[in-house]
């Protein structure tokens, strides 16, 4: 890693921390817990696809080890680490083996997001209770999921082109065929 | 958004929706009021701790309940119609937000009969029906 990439990857992580502090005053649905909009994703969707694999996975392990420092603590980093990991490596896995755009990946990364955090509740508490509550939080998944892809296919289309540097001709076009096919 | 988009999100909603279904069978009863008559008013409260159950309590014995395991703290207060988390020490708080759960509203609730504190590992369970 370059100078470049450690700065552009410590800003990135500055931007998903401060997305994932203040989408705790956006309460989308106060009873349902687990249940939040996921603006840090457009930061790892960004990470994706103006990026490459290596800086997605860096980037996601920083947000989930500094958010777990400053608040969610180490419960809530587990949490997230479980949910980032599967959801981080579904949505590589789309983009890589299917024709989708920003925003059917943003979706599946959503909604793999949940079931990670479902299947480590799963075993923390030792109680298939919770399967009851998955199918609530794949439709919330499908929601935010199509929320967040749509942020995140403008921000890639209209912040790629400030760094013109570095981004081959082979990234520029895989972006462009993504946003316009 | 292109069809392919379209065609994982409408994937993805069948298996939540089969999924629904599949749990709740209650969502297909032509969402009438079924509030259980008077007799049925009956059931237990199951309190597991981990995956060991650790207390079932008749509802006709109403009482407040203290689980105490060294820095995790649960309250939890049993009434003749349901059960509710009182208190607890953890962060999320997400127990107390679940509220109550009654012989009546297990339908309409989205965690069902459920009761759950992630942090300290404590799940409440309200099983309709007569105590064996």
């Amino acid at each position: 890693m370059n100078t470049q990439s450690i700065t552009r990857i410590s800003l990135l992580a500055a931007v998903a921390l401060v997305l994932g502090f203040f989408e705790r005053f956006i309460p989308i649905a106060a009873t349902l817990p687990g249940i939040k909009l996921g603006l840090g994703n457009t930061v790892l969707l960004y990470a994706i696809y103006v990026m490459d694999k290596k800086y997605a996975f860096t980037l996601m392990l920083l947000k989930v080890l500094l958010s777990g420092l400053l608040y969610a603590g180490f419960n809530g980093a587990m949490f997230s680490l479980a949910g980032g990991l599967l959801s981080l490596i579904m949505m590589l896995a789309i983009k890589r083996f299917s024709d989708v755009s920003v925003i059917g990946v943003s979706v599946v990364g959503a909604v793999f997001h949940n079931i990670g955090q479902i299947v480590v509740a799963m075993f923390i508490v030792q109680t298939r209770s919770l399967l009851i509550y998955l199918p609530i939080l794949i439709i919330s998944g499908i929601a935010t999921g199509i929320l967040t892809g749509a942020v995140a296919g403008h921000v890639i289309k209209y912040i790629h082109p400030i760094y013109p540097r570095k981004t081959k001709n082979l990234q520029t076009k895989r972006t462009e065929k993504v946003l316009n096919p | 958004m292109k069809k392919r988009d379209l065609y994982i999100i409408v994937l993805l909603m069948a298996v939540a929706l089969t999924g629904l279904l599949l749990s709740r069978p209650g969502l297909l009863a032509n969402g009438e009021a079924n509030f259980a008559a008077e007799d049925e008013k009956k059931g237990q409260v199951v309190i597991y701790a981990g995956a060991l159950e650790y207390k079932r309590i008749d509802l006709k014995e109403p009482q407040t309940l203290v689980i105490d395991q060294k820095d995790k703290y649960n309250e939890i207060s049993i009434s003749n119609r349901g059960v509710v988390m009182k208190s607890s020490n953890c962060e999320s708080q997400d127990c107390i937000h679940q509220g109550e759960v009654t012989v009546d509203n297990i339908e309409s609730r989205a965690l069902e009969s459920w009761i759950i504190c992630l942090p300290n590992a404590i799940s409440i369970e309200l099983v309709k029906g007569e105590v064996q």
